[in-house]
């Protein structure tokens, strides 16, 4: 089992060759995430390469209170993909490269659902939702959508798409509870 | 749906990345002192990475491992000390070199524009702060090699002036001293004797009069994260006016 949180510790320390195994152990995943989010498997290299760079430096400044040191890991890598697709607009993602270049993840949200284990109490709990809900929390999450942008795919107003993000989290809380 | 959002709801929020930059600064200064919304933004991240997790490992890409090892640096250590000045070669001596840098090109091209900015249209915001120091790093005949600019946000751009001559398995690395205590930390290896931006450790606002050096170290780096290759030029920094 590797140990993230070590890692993280012995990274703050300068040892690159911890980095390096963190690397080895987790950048495809974490390509695989910035992917689902900016599309294009050039783009969410660069994406987890501009992470490992802020991994490296900042982190001593990991905080278990907020999360697993492998949840930080992701979160930085997402927070990457977020900032180039809220930078450049989606659309011109789009336009440059054409549709056949992106990846069919995004049109398939469905499935990373079925990606999880049987035995998942996400699973049950996102499964169990009303399919509004479901789609409105996992296109945010899974394909870093706006609420605009749920709106927009979902051909409702944009409170509307709020809402329903908000109840989504609110009754799988309850659900995972 | 009630008005004021659970703090559940916001912390999921938060964590999907639906706030504006103004919300998120707001719950991140709260989240110091805020135990139950720490408790929330931990439980909300641990919940939904069960997602991201459902993608496919795969083999990482070494190409992309290569680009980060070069921005990355070692460790901070005492000085060796005992470094000597090694005179440039003229240009033309350095042809032999050259074939060893070109493969370098393209990837520290886009190396320097990544830990610099993640994309190219982030660029005007970045370039825009005006360096904290500038030094000029000068050989041991007090000719100018290189100029330095770095920056609040432990970024450095590097210009050189001279073609350094960089023999195979050898590679240029930056260091600076923030003070004696810490004692030298290295800043990043050169990807190749041109224009190039590295990112640092993070470190104290960079002070006039701090010294910054190039040394001749093993490919990869200084294996000892402290300088043990000769000094090819030094110089200490000064605060533009």
């Amino acid at each position: 089992m590797f140990n993230y949180s070590a890692s993280l510790s012995a990274c703050a320390k300068g040892d690159r060759a911890s980095l390096h195994a963190l690397y080895q152990e987790e950048a495809g995943r974490l390509i695989g995430v910035a992917r689902r989010i900016v599309r294009r498997q050039e783009l969410a290299e660069e994406v987890v390469q501009d992470a490992f760079l802020q991994i490296w430096r900042k982190a001593s400044s990991f905080d278990p209170e907020l999360g697993s040191a492998r949840s930080w890991i992701y979160t930085v890598v997402r927070n990457r993909a977020l900032n180039v697709i809220r930078d450049g607009s989606r659309e011109d993602l789009l336009d440059h490269e054409g549709l056949e270049k992106i990846s069919p993840v995004d049109l398939g949200i469905e499935d990373v659902v079925g990606k999880l284990s049987r035995e998942s109490r996400l699973r049950r709990c996102l499964e169990a939702l009303d399919v509004q809900k479901r789609e409105s929390v996992l296109m945010s999450y899974v394909s870093g959508y706006s609420h605009g942008e749920i709106a927009g795919r979902l051909s409702v107003p944009v409170g509307t798409a709020k809402s329903w993000v908000r109840r989504g989290l609110s009754a799988l809380k309850d659900c995972m509870a | 749906m009630s008005a004021e959002p659970t703090l559940d709801v916001i912390a999921g929020e938060y964590v999907l990345g639906l706030m504006s930059p103004d919300e998120e600064r707001d719950l991140e200064a709260r989240l110091a002192g805020d135990a139950a919304l720490k408790a929330a933004v931990r439980e909300a991240r641990e919940r939904f990475l069960e997602l991201d997790l459902t993608t496919d490992a795969g083999e990482p890409p070494a190409a992309v491992w290569d680009k980060i090892n070069a921005q990355i640096t070692g460790t901070a250590g005492t000085h060796s000390g005992h470094a000597t000045v090694v005179p440039f070669a003229p240009k033309s001596a350095s042809s032999k070199t050259a074939g060893f840098w070109q493969g370098f090109g393209a990837a520290s091209l886009a190396a320097s524009v990544i830990a610099g900015v993640g994309t190219a249209a982030l660029w005007p915001t970045l370039r825009a702060p005006a360096p904290t120091v500038v030094v000029v790093l000068l050989d041991a005949q007090a000719k100018p090699g290189a100029i330095i600019e770095a920056f609040a946000d432990d970024s450095v751009r590097v210009v050189p002036l001279e073609n350094f001559t960089v023999p195979e398995g050898r590679v240029i690395q930056l260091w600076t001293l923030p003070d004696a205590k810490t004692g030298p930390v290295s800043i990043g290896l050169l990807p190749g004797v041109h224009e190039t931006k590295l990112v640092g450790p993070s470190l104290p606002k960079p002070k006039p009069d701090q010294l910054y050096e190039f040394t001749l170290e093993p490919a990869g780096g200084s294996p000892t994260g402290k300088p043990t290759g000769p000094i090819l030029v030094k110089g200490f920094a000064k605060q533009p006016i």
